[in-house]
């Protein structure tokens, strides 16, 4: 047992705790708690949108994949960072959207747009199907105890779910926030030292071709003339690689991850933002996968093909960097938890409390805000406990279940979203459509009521292009897009910008023309 | 040795991409304040 992993926890931990408190002082109101609205710099959120993006999958599942399967797991492993990044560029505006229009969260946002509560408790209704997301992080934070800590996967589940709620409930998305960026730093230095492990470590010497020959001499499909590997769905066809591609472009809808572009301090500094995360995320995963491949021609009877990159820390480092290595990994899931403890809690308290209920029993602002505090911080922490009594015994469908989640939202709210930010020409009956219809068909491909069950991923890459589809052609055959006069008021088109601020003008103009109280008039 | 140049060259094709669509989108003026 490395004494050095507990003494990184122990900082690891005490640090979050005080950033937490410092977040819970910062925090002005709670619309602040809930989204750290344009707070931060274009390089915090450069390393929080990688950090959020890396879940616990990240570093052990790359070089586990790359350990099983070889070189062809770099479809999957480039063409998920590759789609999710370039998809950014597209739904960074969101923040922008986000923030203009006051929203809280991502279905709050599309209740906005399409001027319907309604649509933004549906929204939230679905969104709320992550839960058995966090259900995977918890497991996969049991898992890390269980195997790198040496204690029981139980209780190792209860601490990872109790480190996270401890500074996310007292400092909402701050925390999540300063959090993200700081766990991020030390996901970077564990990927350049698995980086560096590649280029130093004994198996690379007679180059990739040598490497390559030997991945071929243990089985054929692992080198690198290996175009697919048919051993894995998501390796074997073109079709396979195209859908992890297509499933990852929105993955900035999610809400625990989307929200997080509304925490930019500015607009015009999402380009160094966005090219700081896409570079700092693709190192992420390539980084950590590529000493996978000597891992395999060097250690090739690894009990389990996830453990190859800490096999190759705990070779090739001392036990104090091994240490700060694992702690690394424990990071990415962290990140990732902690943004969905906030977006689920916030699907109750701010979606269907503040957007739908308050209204409903007539509560006046401030007792609104009153509930929306209680009623986010109970959810936060029942939420957690519930997503990890769940995961105790680690349920045979959590898979299919993370996937209904992680699929669903993003199929039912692709087009609305996505189309919705760039085209006035977005009608609320295509947002209806496709956002309960697009979900539908989404859930009964996963679960086999067609006849072939699909794999979530494929399923989601498909139903993201069907959901830009479905929301353009109903677009074209109904009526019920929004007013210009409502459109402007969101700022996202700047046609209609101009339009206001030229209207503004004209009645300033008019103002000024008006003759003050007591001033006699030219015409007098 | 498919993937010794399909590597690099996705790195090469993603970060041309990436900056093309920042670059176009920043034209037309997505990004302002």
């Amino acid at each position: 047992m490395n004494i050095w992993i507990w003494v990184y926890f122990i900082i690891m931990v005490a640090v979050f705790l005080y950033v937490g408190y410092i977040s819970s002082k910062k925090n002005k109101d709670e619309d602040d708690y809930a989204t750290a609205r344009e707070s931060y710099p274009w390089w915090v959120i450069g390393f929080v949108i990688p950090a959020t993006f890396a879940s616990g999958a990240t570093f052990m599942g790359s070089a586990g994949m790359v350990y099983g399967y070889g070189f062809p797991a770099f479809w999957y492993l480039l063409g998920y960072p590759v789609g999710g990044y370039l998809g950014m560029t597209f739904l960074g505006r969101l923040g922008t959207g986000i923030n203009k229009s006051g929203a809280r969260t991502i279905p709050e946002f599309i209740g906005i747009r399409y001027n319907s509560p309604a649509l933004c408790v549906i929204a939230a209704c679905i969104s709320f199907m992550l839960f058995a997301y966090i259900g995977g992080q918890i497991v996969a934070g049991g898992t890390i105890f269980q195997v790198l800590f040496g204690i029981d996967y139980k209780v190792g589940a209860w601490i990872a779910m109790l480190v996270v709620l401890s500074y996310i409930v007292i400092g909402g998305a701050r925390a999540n926030i300063v959090t993200a960026a700081i766990q991020a730093g030390v996901m970077l230095v564990v990927a350049l030292s698995a980086v560096a492990i590649f280029f130093a470590a004994p198996g690379l010497e007679g180059g990739i071709a040598e490497l390559s020959a030997k991945l071929t001499a243990i089985d054929p499909v692992l080198g690198a003339d290996s175009v697919f590997n048919s051993a894995n769905m998501q390796l074997a066809t073109g079709f396979a690689v195209a859908m992890t591609f297509f499933a990852h472009c929105p993955y900035s809808l999610l809400p625990h991850f989307g929200m997080k572009w509304a925490a930019l301090r500015k607009p015009s500094e999402m380009p160094k933002a966005l090219i700081m995360s896409g570079t700092i995320g693709i190192i992420y995963v390539v980084g950590a996968a590529c000493p996978a491949l000597i891992a395999r021609v060097t250690m090739p009877d690894l009990p389990r093909s996830d453990m190859a990159l800490v096999a190759l820390f705990n070779t090739y480092l001392p036990d104090w960097a091994s240490a700060f290595m694992v702690i690394g990994i424990f990071c990415a899931i962290m990140s990732t938890a902690a943004g969905l403890f906030i977006s689920n809690a916030q699907a109750i308290a701010n979606d269907i409390y503040r957007v739908v209920l308050a209204n409903k029993f007539g509560h006046d602002l401030a007792t609104t805000e009153k509930w929306v505090k209680l009623i986010s911080r109970v959810a936060t922490v029942l939420v957690a406990i519930i997503a990890t009594i769940m995961v105790l015994e680690p349920p045979k469908y959590l898979t299919l279940f993370l996937w209904i989640g992680v699929g669903g939202v993003l199929s039912s709210t692709s087009g609305p979203v996505l189309l919705g930010l760039y085209w006035k020409g977005t009608t609320r009956s295509a947002a209806y459509v496709t956002v309960i219809g697009c979900f539908l068909v989404y859930l009964s491909l996963t679960t086999g009521l067609f006849g072939t069950r699909w794999e979530g991923m494929p399923a989601t890459g498909l139903m993201f292009l069907v959901s830009l589809a479905v929301t353009w052609l109903v677009s074209l055959i109904t009526k019920d897009r929004m007013s210009d006069e409502y459109l402007a008021r969101l700022g996202l088109f700047k046609d209609l910008e101009q339009i206001r601020l030229k209207k503004a003008a004209t009645a300033a103009v008019r103002l000024a023309a008006v003759p003050a109280a007591g001033e006699s008039s030219p015409a007098a | 040795m498919f993937w010794y140049y399909m590597i690099p060259g996705t790195f090469v094709a993603y970060f041309a991409a990436m900056f093309i669509l920042i670059g176009v989108f920043n034209k037309l003026g997505m990004y302002d304040d």
